[in-house]
């Protein structure tokens, strides 16, 4: 950008190649000029100094466009931090309607990520200046416009509108796009400040979703709620209690709550020529004389889920009542058990077998071979009785606890879980490198990398006994086919949901239970159509 | 987007440019971007090759929609001549904007009217700026009030003699003051109440609509032709440090010299119009096409006006036009009708040269904006088109 200066009612724009920071630079304007320095803008192609929130570096790729607005205002200080949601409003607005097929949101409090992946574009950074007793606020944006590669080890995934369009924006026409939207944004927000909200908070990906809030009281989980009049966060936290955020590190990440979308994603290809062998060996160690009803519900769920070959380990007492479901193949002796993992590609342990000595010994057969597998039930009540196993925990082992059995994994109560799920999952995924698929009403899947998944899916009809070993079944069924363990377990949580949604719709909430809602896997299934 | 194409543009900005060949770009109503060789993936393109592009004109004082056409009595709302003092009125409250000279405005390339109540009064109420394109007001209004109306003069002496209280000049200027005064002591009351309710005043809506003009932010729009009544405005504006506009200013040309002092002094704006009608009453004995010329020879800055119904509306340019005739030079006839007129009025912000950002009134001609016999082809106004008679 060459250095130069045009009218764009009400503002005038000075344009510059390189700068140490545009944000820098409107600052000393308006500690030198004062009130002249007021509807000026500082545009560069180049920074040498540029800082994001929290004195973060600022990383101007080529193609960038960072601009500073000088705008004197009556705002109180508590009220500046709308100015944020203006300029991402206006930022996202003004592209969206310069560039064909650019798809884009905002996300709480000062950034535009694309809709699909989150990927960051814009990020805005506002100040307060004082000069002969007003106050002026100084907004910079920062925009990722049309490089064609990003750098690498950023700390939140970024791209360009280049990248995610394919088209290249004149410098000069995103700038007017952005401050003439601007202006329009901010005389809505001054003539109806309801209207300017509820249109923000239709474009936030922040809102309706599982938010990581990080401030200096420390990091905590929550959904956003809706914005509050003076536009900051209202987030409803895993404790049931709701909070005004106010300037925080707000994340929401890439495909946190598992949708339609995701799922249709997740699930393993099939292929039509495909033999029953490729698609996928579960093995399932189940059941006991006395619960046979868990075993059998595991693994019907694990057949209708599509697995090409479904066996179980079963006690030879409750042999006859597999006659239900004809397709799986049935050991009966333990002996054979490190042959079935062995034969396996993904292994179910825990529904309805008991908390014995037996479950602990086949538990370690299970955990040495590290073969992908789901720790159930009472495997998991094992697991809490033999600390020793922990160490055999690894990263394609998920365990799948309700909040009791996390409580005795951990050493508290179920209510303090309840209250603060995803960091307990997170916690337990990165101490013992597993993975965590913690059952709720919006159940948490973490694995070791830190990822965090959210499945909110599913009926208070799923509260009955069950429905957990269906999970079980389908989360096995969907990592025997290939799918990745944290991909099959947000997968069987997506399906379980949606089936039970389905089942919903057929049957009456007192009358569904977990068997009726493995018939209707097949339709939760059709994502995949 | 709307993009008008190989136009001859004259965008009357301040950055010396006086003329080029290109494009305008027009986004959402306000203007995008100008320059040669505009392309955008989804704009609907107007090819203007051989036409002229001006701003949309603007009239700096007229009473348009207020004083109806083809009406008597019945589409009369332009003077409450009930009181000598009423500031409360408020032009907007008058317009009727289905009266048809809009719409043969538009035709014509005025784009902006800034319009409100008449002459009779010495304080007459609340002036509105309005596009010449909308159903309804609030679709018109681009500022509202934009001025407040008071007159000096012939007018109010006429009006308020037969009722007894006007009978000379010094009770016009003893009311004007008296409302300003009363307008300081109120402003004065708010002020140190600060907001809080037990310290305001008692609500008085004819101060309310003083305040701003009190405040300077709202000029006095003043009704002069005598050169006397031009220098009392002058002084009243300087007693009370108030900012004005010296509208008609029919023999301000014979005293140029004065008239620059006052508006250096006080910043007054000066409109002056109607030229085109007849002397029809001792203050106008002086009326000239001249004036205009004379007042640019002094380097004063100035607006014309129609006062339509005084001349119809589309005829603002065709004053514009006798002026040059009378020796104004041509772009500066140009700007008594846009940027000048709309710095006077104090719409600049808005309306009245071609620039990034600003609302696309946009004026196109066949020719010579100029020449009389020139048709207005096409008139843009907040982006849209609202009259098109290109050939096909």
């Amino acid at each position: 950008m060459k250095n130069g200066k045009y009218r764009l009612h009400p503002f005038t724009v000075y344009t510059y190649e390189t700068v140490d920071s545009t944000n820098a630079v409107a600052r000393r304007s308006v500690e030198l000029l004062g009130a002249s320095a007021d509807m000026c803008v500082h545009a560069a192609g180049s920074q040498t100094d540029g800082r994001g929130r929290r004195g973060r570096t600022w990383l101007d790729t080529e193609g960038a466009v960072m601009m500073s607005i000088v705008q004197k205002t009556r705002l109180p200080m508590e009220k500046l931090p709308i100015l944020n949601l203006v300029a991402a409003a206006a930022v996202r607005n003004a592209l969206m309607r310069l560039v064909p097929g650019a798809e884009l949101s905002v996300k709480w409090p000062n950034d535009v990520v694309t809709s699909d992946r989150y990927e960051k574009v814009c990020g805005i950074l506002s100040e307060a200046v004082s000069s002969d007793g007003d106050r002026y606020a100084v907004i910079g944006i920062g925009l990722n416009l049309n490089a064609a590669q990003m750098p690498q080890g950023l700390l939140q995934p970024a791209t360009s509108i280049f990248l995610a369009t394919g088209k290249r924006v004149p410098l000069t026409d995103a700038i007017n796009g952005i401050l003439l939207e601007y202006d329009r944004q901010y005389r809505l927000l001054a003539e109806d400040p309801e209207a300017f909200l509820s249109r923000f908070a239709e474009s936030c990906i922040s809102l309706g979703r599982h938010v990581k809030v990080i401030s200096a009281d420390g990091t905590r989980y929550g959904v956003g709620e809706k914005l509050s009049p003076n536009g900051q966060l209202m987030v409803r936290y895993e404790d049931g209690v709701t909070g005004l955020v106010y300037a925080a590190d707000v994340s929401v990440r890439s495909g946190s709550t598992v949708d339609e979308k995701l799922a249709k994603r997740l699930l393993p290809k099939r292929s039509p020529r495909s033999n029953k062998g490729d698609n996928g060996r579960a093995a399932l160690i189940v059941g006991s004389p006395d619960m046979p009803g868990a075993a059998l519900m595991s693994v019907k769920a694990c057949v209708k889920a599509g697995a090409g070959l479904t066996r179980a380990l079963i006690p030879p007492a409750i042999a006859p009542a597999f006659g239900a479901v004809p397709e799986a193949m049935l050991v009966q002796d333990d002996a054979r058990a490190e042959e079935l993992i062995a034969w396996a590609d993904a292994v179910c342990i825990g529904c309805g077998m008991g908390v014995s000595d037996r479950t602990a010994a086949l538990l370690e057969k299970v955990l040495k071979s590290k073969k992908p597998c789901v720790i159930d039930a009472d495997a998991l009540n094992t697991l809490s009785k033999h600390p020793e196993l922990y160490a055999l925990l690894h990263e394609n082992a998920l365990i799948t606890p309700h909040p009791g059995e996390m409580g005795r994994l951990t050493g508290r109560s179920a209510a303090e879980v309840a209250n603060d799920l995803s960091a307990t999952a997170a916690a337990f995924a990165s101490v013992h490198n597993c993975c965590v698929l913690l059952k709720s009403a919006s159940s948490v899947i973490a694995s070791p990398d830190g990822l965090l998944r959210y499945n909110d899916s599913g009926t208070p009809a799923l509260a009955k006994g069950g429905s957990g070993d269906v999970l079980a079944g389908l989360v096995t069924s969907m990592a025997a086919q290939g799918a990745s363990v944290p991909d099959a377990a947000a997968l069987g949580a997506y399906l379980l949901g949606t089936s039970a949604e389905k089942a919903m719709e057929l049957l009456a909430d007192r009358f569904a239970s977990a068997t009726d809602i493995i018939d209707i896997v097949a339709f939760g299934l059709g994502i995949n159509k | 987007m709307l993009l008008l194409k190989n136009a001859r543009i004259i965008p009357m900005a301040d950055n010396g440019e006086r003329e080029f060949t290109g494009d305008i770009a027009v986004e959402d109503g306000r203007i995008f971007k100008l320059g040669p060789n505009l392309e955008y993936h989804d704009a609907e393109v107007i090819d203007l090759t051989g036409c002229t592009v001006t701003p949309g004109f603007i009239d700096a004082h007229c009473h348009i929609g207020m004083f109806e056409d083809g009406m008597g009595f019945e589409g009369d709302d332009g003077n409450e001549m009930s009181a000598t003092s009423t500031p409360e009125l408020r032009a907007v409250d008058a317009i009727n904007p289905f009266d048809r000279c809009f719409e043969e405005a538009a035709r014509g390339g005025v784009t902006t009217c800034v319009t409100g109540p008449g002459s009779a009064n010495v304080v007459g109420g609340q002036f509105a700026a309005v596009k010449t394109h909308g159903r309804c007001v609030e679709d018109m209004i681009l500022r509202a009030p934009v001025a407040m109306k008071a007159a000096f003069g012939e007018n109010p002496k006429r009006v308020y003699a037969d009722r007894k209280s006007i009978f000379t000049r010094m009770q016009i200027a003893s009311l004007l003051r008296k409302t300003l005064t009363k307008a300081a002591e109120y402003e004065k009351k708010v002020r140190l109440a600060d907001g809080d309710p037990a310290k305001l005043p008692e609500k008085d809506l004819d101060m309310e609509a003083m305040l701003p003009v009190i405040r300077r932010e709202l000029p006095l729009k003043v009704h002069a032709h005598r050169a006397d009544d031009i220098l009392t405005a002058l002084r009243i504006a300087r007693e009370y440090g108030i900012r004005l506009t010296l509208d008609h200013c029919t023999e301000g040309y014979l005293i140029p010299d004065l008239i620059k002092e006052g508006v250096e002094a006080t910043g007054a704006g000066v409109i002056i119009g109607p030229l085109l009608s007849d002397r029809s009453k001792i203050e106008l004995r002086n009326q000239s096409f001249e004036a205009p010329r004379i007042l640019y020879e002094n380097g004063i800055e100035f607006a014309m006006m129609t006062d339509h119904p005084v001349i119809p509306e589309q005829y603002l340019p065709v004053c514009a036009s006798i002026a040059v005739k009378e020796g104004l030079p041509e772009y500066e006839a140009l700007k008594s009708i846009t940027s000048n007129a709309a710095r006077i009025v104090g719409i600049f912000d808005r309306v009245g040269s071609l620039e990034p950002g600003k609302d696309a009134d946009i004026a196109v001609f066949a020719g010579d904006p100029l020449d009389v016999r020139t048709r207005c082809i096409m008139t843009v106004i907040n982006g849209k088109v609202v009259h098109d008679e290109r050939r096909a």
